[in-house]
């Protein structure tokens, strides 16, 4: 915002140069390298403040045996302090904070995946109570490894560069715009696959470490449904997921 | 001699003619004075009213009028623009139906505007008490600023207003959603616009501006352009596709009489006795005037049970009421359903009447169409009468604005069809479109200049305007950027036609967070009053800034917005100075000189 004000000073075609530059920087983000402008501190605060809107529109609960199993792998996994609930009813508000908290489609009515809110909240679908313990600790696994790995406050600040992106992309003729909004678009579906899949790969160490069958992991991403539209979609295709969870579990073997 | 005897004949025959006419135009052109109680003049008005009028007060449907209000440019004399619509009834064959009113503008310039509205509601109500007016049947039609009026009156008077007919001018005010959405479907009234490229510049660029905010603003609105029509309203070929229209319309905020009640259930009672096999009243010339009389959401609801009667004969009828009648999407869908009907007539009778609806821009009957004449499972004479259908619906809009991409994406795709005749119903549809060039080398017929599937881009990209920038949001208003200002925007997109104070306010954030699009939306949602008080002062304000980082359409919204008058911008200096710093970069946008 206040790179704006100053560029307004300038002339049209400084103001431009100026943005470009911004952007170049933005780009300039390599995904594998995700600068995080928050501190690890941070995320329980902006992880609280987005749990409070949630649960003043969902129904969530404790759970004896989500607790038993979760606080099995969190010992594997001390930055964080995780929490464990079951949510069931309720469709999250429109105007709950967005990126605070994987998959990036949390909004979603029947995930088959857990909420995992920065700085260590996880919230499970009741649906998801059905599955059997191995793979409810492969869920929960996954969940933690969001967290731990901070993907909600990397994709925070990626959404703060996308903004200067935005800005730019918007200053197009009437009918580009659009267009150029969305290559932003896919570049961050890109960065939210890459997140799924980094989850899983913690997901396969953190139930090696807890003493439990990565195994599980591959079983619970059989029951994926395969996502739609490739480049519009926050997962990778199951297959990609289970091709790459294997990979995992034989390199640490 | 014998030549020049019959050039004296002819001269004879015209004069004997214009003798009949002139007497008759004269006579109509005479205005009466309207008093209040203390004998003070309201408004100097002209009444045509059909001869042997029932009574004020009479409550028989078949025997009430409706009204059309029928106001003229401010060139004109009062009562100039009832000879369209009198002439359009004579050939729908309704003239016996409606009460024809025209007003002197209050104004001594001539120009009608909003100073007449209280006039207009009470020359109404003095038509109320004189004739035996049906208040789900008032109508209003204008050119210049009697568009103008027409256009506005019935925006802020949906309670007694059906539809607005307007020529050759627009409007700027509109009523605000503050917290109530606009309903389109249940409780607006509708619009025609007419615009003739043969009209002033300044005239071309107002209706088209006008046009994009009544869009914007979500009213059904049929707008058509005519090659051939200057700055005049007698038009017949849009006259009667106007009037037909708005004549088949009734107020969707007022219920039904009692009387049009009883109507409506002689066929309910008729329904509920299908054991003791008792018939719905027999059709008059092939369909049921009593629900075309009716009309509305109400008699629809009785025609969608007529359409699954097990007499084929009911079924025929109530198809062909369709004809006679508007009665909203649902009865429309239901309509559909008949087109594959194996009685002849009935199939006969819905496709005629899904035409007209297509043509009025149903999107229901559009796309029952477009399905129809698409599916290669089909056979073929099946096919030909819905791309038939399909053409007569497209046919005004080939001519002038492609209000619906989807019909004309049909049709070309119908270009390719290995069947002849299905070809040749496509090609004469899009014959407006297409290039002919005949004799010499270069010899032929071929698709527009930069091809069809451009062009169908170029005529989406059209109509959709501001909507193409919401083509970035996923479903649920989120827009996947990862940035707060774009998911702001698609959460104002998706909440505008169910929360519209909200959806400004999510809108309204998007902009100050800079992002340009939603600039412009802000701009214009301030200049429609959608979700927020109408302030031409603040549009303009956002047009600018839009258009300074380069948006087109908010640069042409904002010479809209010079040219309105409203919200003093040429009082503003700062907004002054930035747009003469504008318009020296962009001297495309600088006004015509003279002006």
């Amino acid at each position: 915002m206040i790179h704006i004000r100053i560029f307004r000073t300038y002339t049209i075609s400084m103001k431009r140069f100026l943005l470009l530059a911004a952007a170049a920087v933005a780009f300039a983000q390599q995904p594998n390298t995700p600068d995080n402008y928050y501190a690890p501190e941070d995320d329980a605060r902006v992880g609280q403040r987005l749990a409070t809107q949630l649960q003043t529109n969902v129904t969530a609960a404790t759970e004896p045996r989500l607790d038993q199993i979760g606080n099995r792998l969190a010992a594997q996994s001390p930055q964080f302090r995780y929490r464990f609930f079951i949510f069931e009813g309720g469709q999250p508000s429109p105007d709950t904070a967005p990126a605070a908290a994987f998959p990036a489609d949390w909004r979603r009515l029947q995930l088959d995946e857990a909420i995992a809110v920065a700085g260590g909240m996880i919230f499970v679908p009741r649906a998801l109570l059905s599955r059997d313990d191995a793979q409810l600790a492969a869920i929960l696994a996954h969940a933690i490894g969001h967290i731990a790995l901070r993907h909600p406050t990397v994709g925070m600040t990626r959404g703060e560069l996308a903004q200067v992106e935005v800005q730019v992309a918007s200053r197009a003729m009437a009918d580009e715009a659009p267009q150029r909004v969305h290559a932003v678009a896919l570049k961050r579906f890109a960065f939210d696959r890459a997140c799924e899949t980094a989850a899983d790969g913690y997901a396969v160490k953190l139930l090696q470490d807890a003493g439990l069958d990565p195994a599980a992991l591959l079983a619970y991403l059989r029951t994926l449904p395969a996502p739609q539209g490739e480049d519009l979609s926050v997962y990778p295709a199951p297959a990609e997921r289970i091709e790459f969870a294997q990979k995992a579990i034989g390199r640490n073997r | 001699m014998k030549a020049l005897d019959r050039s004296f004949r002819f001269l004879a025959a015209t004069l004997i003619v214009a003798g009949c006419c002139v007497p008759a135009l004269r006579a109509a052109a005479g205005e009466t004075e309207l008093k209040d109680e203390t004998g003070k003049p309201i408004v100097s008005y002209i009444v045509e009213a059909p001869a042997n009028t029932a009574p004020a007060g009479t409550t028989d449907p078949a025997r009430q009028v409706g009204v059309i209000f029928c106001f003229q440019e401010h060139t004109s004399p009062p009562g100039a623009d009832i000879f369209p619509v009198r002439e359009s009834l004579k050939r729908l064959g309704l003239s016996d139906g409606y009460v024809l009113l025209a007003v002197r503008a209050q104004s001594p310039r001539g120009g009608l505007g909003a100073a007449d509205f209280v006039p207009i509601e009470k020359l109404l109500a003095w038509a109320e008490k004189t004739y035996p007016v049906n208040p789900r049947r008032i109508y209003m039609y204008g050119k210049g600023a009697g568009g103008l009026v027409a256009g506005e009156f019935t925006m802020s008077h949906p309670d007694l207003v059906t539809a607005s007919i307007s020529y050759s001018w627009g409007w700027w005010t509109m009523p605000s959603e503050l917290d109530k959405p606009l309903d389109p479907v249940n409780s607006a009234p509708e619009f025609y616009m007419v615009l003739g490229m043969r009209d002033f510049t300044h005239h071309i660029t107002t209706v088209r501006d006008t046009y994009e905010r009544v869009k914007a603003k979500g009213y059904h609105v049929i707008y058509r352009e005519f090659e051939e029509l200057g700055e005049r309203s007698y038009h017949p070929t849009s006259n009667d596709d106007a009037i037909g229209w708005a004549t088949r319309l009734r107020n969707k905020t007022i219920p039904p009489s009692p009387e049009e009640l009883k109507l409506l259930a002689a066929f309910d009672t008729a329904e509920n006795n299908a054991k003791n096999k008792a018939k719905p009243p027999a059709p008059i010339a092939g369909y049921y005037p009593s629900l075309a009389l009716v009309g509305g959401a109400p008699a629809g609801v009785v025609l969608e049970k007529l359409f699954v009667s097990s007499d084929a004969g009911v079924r025929a009828a109530a198809a062909e009421t369709c004809n006679h009648g508007i009665f909203g999407e649902a009865t429309t869908a239901a309509l559909g359903k008949l087109i594959a009907n194996p009685s002849p007539e009935v199939r006969n009778a819905a496709l005629r009447a899904l035409a007209s609806y297509a043509n009025w821009r149903s999107a229901t009957a559009q796309q029952i169409l477009i399905q129809r004449a698409t599916d290669q499972s089909l056979d073929l004479d099946a096919r030909l009468d819905a791309a038939d259908g399909l053409a007569q619906a497209a046919r005004l809009q080939a001519t002038g604005v492609q209000q619906d991409p989807p019909m004309f994406r049909a049709l070309v795709s119908m270009i390719g069809e290995k069947n002849e005749p299905l070809q040749a119903v496509a090609l004469l549809a899009l014959a407006p479109i297409r290039r002919y060039i005949v004799g010499g080398a270069d010899e032929g017929q071929f698709p527009p200049e930069e091809g069809w599937e451009k062009w169908l881009e170029k005529i989406t990209a059209q109509q959709a305007g501001d909507l193409t920038y919401y083509s970035v949001c996923g479903p649920g208003g989120s827009s996947h950027t990862g940035a707060e200002s774009v998911d702001l925007f698609c959460a104002g997109g998706a909440l505008v036609s169910h929360n519209p104070a909200q959806a400004f306010q999510s809108t309204l954030q998007a902009a100050q967070r800079g992002y340009v699009p939603a600039e412009e939306v802000v701009g214009m949602m301030y200049a429609i009053g959608k979700g927020v008080q109408q302030d031409y002062h603040e549009a303009g304000k956002w047009f600018l800034t839009a258009a300074e980082a380069g948006n087109t359409r908010a640069a042409i919204n904002y010479v809209g917005s010079l040219r309105s008058g409203m919200g003093n911008l040429r009082r503003d200096p700062e907004l002054t100075a930035r747009w003469a710093k504008f318009l020296l970069a962009h001297p495309e946008y600088s006004p015509v000189p003279g002006r």
